[in-house]
């Protein structure tokens, strides 16, 4: 019985060993170079929001075990705090989407958002990395929650974002993650 | 008129021309029939319609759509070569899970390579490079073609099909970008006033290009 399985299958069992061991082997040479990149976008996103002369100072959580996993950033200039910064999930309409939002040091105005992951509606929900929808959260009043309208004056700096026509539960989707990360990181700074 | 193609015409006369170019089909190397094959005769978009995911899901740019053919034929490369160099170790039962995991581990690396030194992207391209694996066009070729022939033949034959298979993304990638961002590769190209169609970036263009493409195709190409 045991012979017979190994005479018809041990090219497949060869075949996973030697496959596994080469992707194996591939992944860890090149996992070092994917982690810069992730790395190298979110340094440049916070550069955008705080600023190219920000000094962003990485808070790792002390609870996990390989010290890499950042709580939050920090964003200092010339030894003051310029404010904070966090990433978020959240539900979209096709995907999770993955925020960075930025509070100023006095957690009073948001700095900005950037769209780190998304896979929304093209033409729709994706024009959620546009400037002209991610432009309403720059220095919006975070001390009460943000809502969602949709008619309004986009230039005009409330709490209301108005959303995108055609898209709005990727609109009420990015302004819900926002305010549950503004609440988070909050509760971790504080 | 030069002596080759004096020679031609009147092999033409003698035996007709249909017969003239199936002798010229059959004194070409195996490699060059097949190779040929993919980016016309048999092409995997138009003639074919195999892998019609991709086709349809990142056809909306030119980039995504150069980046996903390539990646395809990167698979079907290497695919081929290690399913022609194993071909005379396959049990009947077993070869559609010799294939799978071959595939699935050159898409695999396709991936991995993509998120190391094309990151951006690898994120538009999203969960359609991982779905590499279930393009039938792939396991097609491994069956039909690199389990039953050698090397040389195989590697021409998925590369005729690759490029074949970039090229049809690419004709639809070209008509979508332009009407819907009267671009190409992100640079506007169309007359300013042009109003941009955004139906082509949505599913609904795709099938619309796509079935459009089908119909000229059949219109001219088919045979009597």
């Amino acid at each position: 019985m045991i012979v017979k399985f190994l005479k018809d299958s041990w090219l497949v069992l060869l075949a996973a060993l030697v496959f596994g061991l080469g992707v194996s082997g591939i992944y860890g040479q090149l996992k070092p170079r994917i982690e810069q990149n992730a790395q190298l976008k979110i340094a440049r996103e916070l550069k955008e929001l705080f600023g190219e002369d920000a000094m962003i100072d990485p808070k790792i959580d002390p609870e996990d075990s390989d010290g890499k996993r950042v709580l939050y950033y920090q964003a200092n200039r010339s030894g003051q705090t310029l404010g904070y910064a966090l990433e978020a999930v959240g539900g979209g309409f096709a995907d999770n989407i993955r925020l960075l939002l930025a509070v100023d040091a006095e957690f009073e105005k948001l700095k900005g958002i950037a769209v780190l992951k998304s896979n929304e509606t093209p033409g729709f929900g994706d024009k959620i990395k546009d400037a002209e929808f991610k432009g309403q959260f720059g220095d919006c009043p975070v001390g009460q929650k943000l809502i969602v309208t949709k008619s309004g004056e986009r230039s005009v700096v409330d709490e209301k974002i108005v959303s995108i026509t055609g898209a709005t539960i990727s609109s009420q989707a990015v302004v819900d993650i926002v305010n549950g990360g503004v609440e988070r990181l909050r509760e971790i700074v504080k | 008129m030069p002596a080759r193609r004096r020679r031609y015409r009147i092999k033409c006369e003698l035996i007709g021309r249909d017969e003239v170019e199936e002798i010229k089909q059959l004194e070409r190397p195996e490699s060059l029939v097949h190779f040929l094959r993919g980016l016309w005769a048999e092409n995997a978009v138009f003639r074919q319609m195999l892998g019609m995911c991709p086709v349809l899901a990142v056809t909306g740019q030119l980039q995504p759509a150069l980046t996903m053919g390539a990646a395809t034929t990167f698979v079907l490369l290497c695919s081929a070569l290690v399913v022609s160099l194993m071909r005379n170790l396959l049990v009947g039962h077993l070869r559609i899970l010799m294939f799978t995991l071959t595939i699935a581990t050159f898409v695999t690396i396709a991936d991995l390579l993509l998120q190391a030194y094309l990151p951006e992207m690898s994120v538009k391209l999203g969960p359609y490079v991982p779905l590499i694996i279930v393009n039938c066009l792939i396991i097609g070729r491994a069956e039909a073609c690199s389990s039953r022939k050698g090397i040389f033949t195989s590697v021409a034959d998925a590369l005729g099909m690759g490029l074949g298979f970039t090229f049809g993304l690419c004709v639809l990638a070209t008509i979508r970008e332009l009407m819907a961002d009267g671009a190409l590769f992100g640079v506007a190209v169309m007359p300013a006033g042009f109003v941009n169609w955004n139906v082509m970036k949505l599913p609904a263009g795709a099938f619309i290009t796509l079935g459009i493409l089908l119909g000229l195709t059949n219109h001219f190409f088919k045979k009597a």
